[in-house]
């Protein structure tokens, strides 16, 4: 049994400067002291200098008239508040940033892969592309790339075009074809859903009937042909029958489609001044349809092309050629409207000049309409109904409703010195852009080929020695596996892009930074845009790490 | 992979006989998908096109000195045969066809000889990667070619503005006087040419320790000894130099604001790096901290509320409130509340950070602060931390505190880059085996002298390579004070593009700049790999 | 040889991590002198019973007293006890970035105070004791296995400790370098150091042990000496563990 010892001190009281959790809770006690002490000092001084500076304490100023303009984002006008103005550059932080995102994740994953090409020289272009870039600073590439690539582009009228196709690139920025959905475009996802829904059940009936019988079907033929088939049916109903737009034009009986201002258009063909330039008479009949007249000009241009070359006078045939290019009609609309972009193209697809005329109201297009200076207004069929009851005699217009497709393809094409319809991004949105994807994509690239190396060898041969193909092998086991090694550090690459957004600044592109900046020097609330900043990245930031930390989980090897 | 030929081989000696179903090879690789075949349809025909066009190429513009007034010089001529696009593109074409029938022929006869092993393995990995392989020469080839024409042969490399404004326009490519008439601005910004000297004199400090550590660390005698030294005097440095640009006592001050270009990007980010590093390192440890905290902090709170409650009275009056909600029209949520409620929340908010330290954190405020510190430092922008530093320290440091905008911009640099080390230096630490912490206190070492001793020397050891990548990271990301208004290496780069000699320039400005960094930032990371790899191999 | 002199006491003794209650009353005592070897299955809590004893672990409930000071929340308390008890750790725990004789002199001259000559003449006399005084010199990460177990050893020993603590001192090692730590642990016992020591091998028990504690969910079930344990073990969780370990 044991013997208590002498020295034992049993339940003493421990003096307190040796008692260990006294000594850590005083550590404790000491750094809350210090850190409420700074902070109140911090809020003395903020105080002090309040009251000298004449700084402003509160969010009022949130509602106050901002006065000042954004050159893009969404709707916003000088007149509207600082809080709008702060939340158009919100949204245009997470426009910039989202598209970054997706564009970096593809052009990373590319690099990456390409990177352990077997081809020598794809992955040396990949690594040379890599090196360059991580070593570069962001801010200098994004002002090389806006001062010295995009603003010197060339005018707009002389956009470069690669390929010939829709695209135009200049200083103003660069200007796409646009997919817009209409009021049929709901209607026509439904039944794209049910094409679907169709195509899965088949499917599933067909490979039942392929394990019965062992015979192998063409489940996939049938799939493509019912798809295609019901969308198909999909696009012509809704087409025919749900359209919201329509044209207003002075009542005829003979123009019930855009098709029939041909007979319009062709009597524009001032033909008496053609005669008097001294064209043929012969030719000047011969011009019956459109397509006549737009042949002619180009025959028109390319004799004075050549007439030029040959340094002799062109002046009849411009001034016939002029007179062509006169004859139009003229369209009236809210400008980017699905009316105009349906107009111009119906009509020009009947190779009908059109002249576009647009307002960013229907009521100042009305006015164009009433003032005689179009031959059409374009819009939804109750906008032109209530344009229609201002004019001066509404019985002798008409209304004519036109069927309009699930989507329209909004095709941008010069006209005059600028450029009609399209989507256009603006040089700085697109320098901002492409730096951003330049940038980042470079360190995704790494992470994606570490996620790939990670993989041990050990999963590629048991793959092959199953007899899976490289893309099987690829697929099924290599990519999933990588993901999980992949998903973290480019987290924290999305992450530093939507930081990096905030050079936008730079280059004028009004990002979050850039309107706050504007808003803090117009009206003095440092302290409180500030906080807008910090409060908006950090919720960003969080959300994108939440979305990702989720995915991670779900894609995490399940452990003992 | 498919192989070129199924027929056995039973010899092993080089076969003289041909062995090679060409049909069958292509059966295999491309014919067997309808994928495959529209792929290879898309390759040739962008081979296709791009040969054509790289054939028809315009030639290289050259500068005034290579074709004076349209007179073309010898030299000029060289180069333009040289640059031929017909003639370049037809070399490719032909060694290209060279090395594909080598490798066939190779591929035949089942013998590799020389480089053709190489050449099937790397560039002709079958039929998409010989076509692959012919666009991308053809690509890079043409694309040096560009950028050799606007660099080089087109390019104007007067420094006079005068010969330069002459020639300015019969120039196709780079005027590259823009750079060299203005080399001083980049290098020093607006330093006054006569104190110059003090600029070399610190390199040359520089470059003497450097020459000094590269002996000590380099061979294991005789410098050894003076390793400790060494790294004071390193330390040392610093402060010297910065005292000695501005002005040691009995010389001419060199305000601060004067300091500019190359100078200034390096000034800031060693500083940064420096100063921030003991500041990460106490945030690491704070953050690291398991200290068994305040118990029961909330009642801290409630304790601070009623503290609150005496000074600034409680509520007695309703209150509104007005909070920012952006999204919204109008974009203020405006709230009234009765004092009792406007009292409650007061109660919720204080007590609640408390309160919620203590469930979290383990009632650890030094570990909540440092997390606070860190997670909020890295969720914004540098750029919003240099406005902070630029705006918010004059409204928060007492009224009479002056400090001039390099100083508060090298404040924000520090705070930021305390935050990233902070995070670096936590992962050493993290690394370090908790046997390691055991043995130090089973031994009887107390806190302080574990850490000095035993764990800090291994954790900096393990975190040297990603402080010198902090390093890198901090000296590009200084480009960024050219936004608040420093004279910082970008910075000058647009002003120089704004005077009326050099304007519109700014190819050739921004890719200087570019250039710069990229030297720079790339020389330093190779050499950190090297130095991972040696403490890697080093002691233990 | 054992004295009459209880040097290492526990009454009662509890920990608990969070919810998990890992030591359910262990009482025992130790007597100077004496060698007990603890065994028993993975998770049973022996490493972190003998951990409590050094404070690298901190019991709730209970009491424990080492050398007559009682292992309590004074500071000054816990000093002292972590001067007079060693301890040798499966991982070895070497300082890779010191020298064998620095890792060995550390202690003595931070905590002891010695001066550095005589911190170093008490170093290599333990390494001459473990054997291998031609090492002084090295880092560990030149050092075998077993080697740097040893120089934990004479670690331990140069603060002149009284009690010696073995937390599964071989199990880190390759079968040919076992001996060489038993060795050494023996001639330890021989000198009549107080040693706990959590281990497997059961060689070390039969032939060094004064007793043999099974310890399992977190208590002692059974404590006797080596040849009455291995003989006629009593408790059936006993019988059970010893039918698995001792059936290779």
């Amino acid at each position: 049994m044991a013997t208590t010892s002498p020295n034992l001190k049993a339940e003493a009281r421990i003096p307190l400067w040796r008692d260990v959790r006294v000594l850590a809770v005083i550590g404790q006690l000491i750094a809350l002291v210090l850190v409420l002490a700074g902070i109140g000092w911090l809020v003395n001084n903020f105080l002090e200098n309040a009251e000298t500076q004449g700084l402003k304490i509160g969010f009022d100023f949130l509602n106050t008239t901002a006065a000042f303009d954004i050159s893009e984002g969404i709707d916003y006008q000088a007149t509207d508040t600082f809080g709008r103005a702060l939340w158009v550059g919100i949204v245009n932080t997470i426009r910039v940033s989202f598209l970054g995102i997706i564009l970096t994740t593809l052009l990373g994953t590319i690099l990456g892969i390409a990177r352990l090409s077997s081809n020598w020289l794809i992955s040396k272009i990949a690594t040379i592309y890599i090196e360059i870039i991580r070593n570069v600073p962001l801010l200098v590439l994004l002002f090389f790339l806006y001062f010295a690539v995009i603003l010197k582009l060339p005018a707009v009228k002389d956009s470069i075009q690669p390929f010939g196709l829709p695209i135009f690139l200049n200083q103003r920025g660069i200007t796409l074809s646009g997919l817009e959905p209409t009021v049929g475009f709901p209607v026509w996802l439904a039944f794209v859903v049910l094409a679907l829904i169709l195509v899965m059940a088949l499917w599933t009936i067909q490979s039942r009937a392929e394990e019965r019988t062992g015979q192998p079907s063409n489940k996939l033929a049938t799939a493509v042909v019912a798809f295609l088939l019901v969308i198909g049916a999909g696009w012509y109903v809704t087409s025919a029958f749900i359209s919201d737009q329509a044209f207003m034009a002075v009542a005829s009986r003979n123009i019930d489609r855009y098709e029939d201002f041909e007979a319009i258009y062709m009597l524009r063909v001032d033909d008496d001044a053609l005669k008097d330039t001294g064209m043929n008479a012969q030719l000047i009949d011969s011009l019956k349809t459109p397509e006549d007249v737009l042949n002619l000009q180009g025959e028109l241009a390319q004799q004075i092309s050549q007439a030029d070359a040959a340094g002799e006078d062109t002046s009849v045939l411009s001034s016939q050629l002029d007179i062509l290019k006169d004859a139009s009609i003229t369209v009236c609309g809210v400008e980017n409207s699905v009316g105009i972009v349906n107009a111009a193209s119906q009509l020009r697809r009947k190779s009908i000049q059109v002249k576009v005329k647009d307002e960013n109201s229907i009521a100042k297009a009305g006015k164009n309409y009433a003032s005689g200076d179009c031959d059409v207004l374009a819009g939804t069929g109750s906008e032109l109904a209530a344009e229609r009851a201002l004019l001066d005699d509404p019985q002798a217009h008409e209304i004519i409703s036109t069927p309009i497709s699930p989507l329209v393809v909004n095709t941008p094409a010069p006209a005059g010195f600028n450029i009609q319809g399209g989507n256009k991004l603006s040089p700085e949105f697109a320098a901002l852009l492409a730096g951003l994807v330049i940038y980042t994509s470079a360190f995704a690239a790494e992470i994606v080929r570490a996620g790939i190396l990670a993989v041990s060898k050990g999963q590629s041969e048991a793959a092959r020695a199953l007899g899976l193909t490289e893309g099987q092998r690829l697929r099924l086991i290599v990519l999933p596996q990588a993901m999980r090694v992949i998903i973290p550090p480019m987290t924290s690459q999305y992450l530093n892009l939507t930081k990096n957004s905030s050079l936008a600044v730079a280059i004028a592109f009004p990002d979050l930074v850039a309107v706050g900046n504007t808003v803090m020097n117009q009206s003095g609330f440092a302290v409180q845009v500030i906080l807008v900043f910090i409060a908006s990245y950090l919720t960003l930031s969080l959300s994108i790490s939440a979305f990702l930390n989720w995915y991670n989980k779900k894609v995490a090897l399940v452990e003992r | 992979m498919a192989t070129l030929s199924h027929t056995q081989d039973t010899s092993l000696t080089t076969s003289n006989r041909f062995e090679l179903d060409i049909p069958e090879y292509f059966r295999n690789t491309v014919f067997n998908s309808i994928w495959r075949v529209v792929f290879a349809i898309l390759m040739v025909a962008a081979n296709i096109i791009i040969i054509r066009a790289t054939f028809t190429a315009k030639p290289v513009g050259l500068s005034f000195f290579l074709a004076p007034n349209g007179v073309v010089t010898p030299l000029g001529n060289a180069i333009l045969f040289l640059t031929n696009g017909a003639l370049l593109t037809s070399i490719i074409v032909i060694l290209w066809l060279v090395g594909l029938v080598a490798v066939v022929i190779s591929a035949g006869r089942h013998h590799w000889p020389g480089p053709t092993q190489w050449l099937k393995d790397s560039l002709y990995t079958g039929p998409f990667g010989a076509m692959v392989t012919l666009a991308g020469v053809t690509l890079i080839v043409f694309a040096i070619r560009g950028l050799l024409s606007w660099a080089v042969f087109g390019a104007l490399f007067s420094t006079n503005p005068d010969a330069v404004k002459l020639l300015k326009d019969v120039t196709p490519g780079a005027i590259w006087g823009v750079i060299g008439a203005n080399t001083k601005l980049f290098s020093v910004g607006q330093f006054p040419s006569e104190q110059i000297w003090r600029v070399w004199a610190s390199l040359g400090i520089v470059l003497l320790l450097a020459a000094l550590s590269l002996l000590a660390w380099n061979f294991s005698s005789p410098l050894k000894a003076f390793r400790k030294v060494l790294v004071w005097l390193w330390l040392l440095s610093l402060p010297a130099i910065l005292w000695l640009l501005y002005g040691l006592p009995g010389m001419e001050t060199v305000p601060t604001l004067r300091w500019g270009g190359f100078l200034l990007t390096v000034v800031l980010s060693v500083v940064g790096v420096v100063v921030s590093f003991p500041i990460g390192l106490m945030l690491a440890l704070g953050r690291r901290s398991e200290v068994r905290g305040v118990p029961y902090l909330w009642m801290y709170g409630a304790g601070l509320l009623f503290i609150f409650w005496g000074v600034a009275g409680f509520p007695s009056e309703p209150v509104t409130l007005n909070i920012p909600v952006l999204f919204r029209d109008p974009p203020i949520w405006v709230v009234t509340l009765s004092p009792v409620a406007y009292a409650l929340l007061q109660a919720i908010f204080i007590v609640g950070i408390f309160w919620s330290i203590g469930y979290f954190l383990g009632g650890n405020i030094i570990k909540a602060f440092s997390v606070a510190y860190i997670e909020m430092i890295r969720g914004v922008p540098l750029i919003t931390v240099l406005f902070m530093a630029q705006i918010l320290l004059p409204i928060f440091l007492p009224k009479d505190v002056e400090i001039d905008n390099l100083l508060r911009v090298t404040v924000g640099i520090i705070l930021f880059s305390a935050a990233y080390l902070a995070e670096n230096v936590r992962g050493g630490l993290q690394a370090i085996p908790k046997g390691q912490y055991e043995a130090a206190m089973a031994v009887g070492l107390s806190n302080a002298q574990s850490m000095r001793l035993i764990i800090l020397p291994q954790a900096l050891r393990l975190v040297i390579p990603a402080i010198v990548g902090q390093f890198i990271s901090l000296f590009k990301d200084t480009s960024l004070v050219s936004i608040v208004g420093l004279l910082d290496l970008l910075k000058i780069a647009q002003v120089v593009v704004a005077q009326p000699d050099w304007l519109g320039l700014q190819r050739e400005t921004y890719a200087f700049v570019a250039l710069v960094y990229w030297i720079f930032s790339f020389a330093m990371s190779r050499t950190s790999q090297r130095l991972e790899k040696k403490l890697g191999v080093g002691q233990y | 040889m054992l004295s009459d002199n209880d040097i290492i006491i526990c009454e009662e003794v509890h920990k608990w991590y969070g919810e998990y209650h890992a030591l359910r009353g262990v009482s025992t005592t130790v007597k100077e002198g004496e060698v007990v070897v603890i065994i028993g299955p993975s998770g049973s809590g022996k490493s972190t019973w003998i951990r409590t004893i050094n404070r690298l672990e901190e019991h709730q409930k209970g009491r424990i007293i080492v050398d007559g000071t009682e292992l309590n929340n004074d500071l000054r308390n816990i000093q002292e006890i972590r001067r007079e008890v060693g301890m040798v750790f499966q991982q070895f725990n070497l300082f890779p970035h010191l020298t064998v004789m620095q890792n060995i002199t550390l202690a003595p001259i931070n905590v002891r105070k010695w001066s550095r000559d005589r911190a170093e003449e008490e170093a290599m006399k333990q390494l001459e004791r473990v054997k291998i005084p031609e090492q002084a010199n090295k880092y560990p990460g030149q050092l075998s296995g077993g080697q740097q177990q040893r120089v934990a050893i004479a670690r331990a020993l140069a603060m002149q400790p009284k009690i010696m603590l073995f937390d599964e001192p071989t199990s880190a090692l390759d079968p040919e370098m076992i001996k060489e730590v038993l060795d050494a642990m023996q001639e330890l016992a021989e000198s009549g150091m107080t040693i706990m020591a959590v281990t497997h091998e059961m060689g070390f028990a039969k032939n060094v042990a004064n007793r043999v504690i099974f310890f399992d969910q977190g208590n002692i079930v059974e404590e006797k000496p080596p040849q009455q344990f291995f003989d006629n073990p009593e408790e059936e969780r006993t019988k059970l563990f010893l039918n698995q370990i001792l059936h290779h």
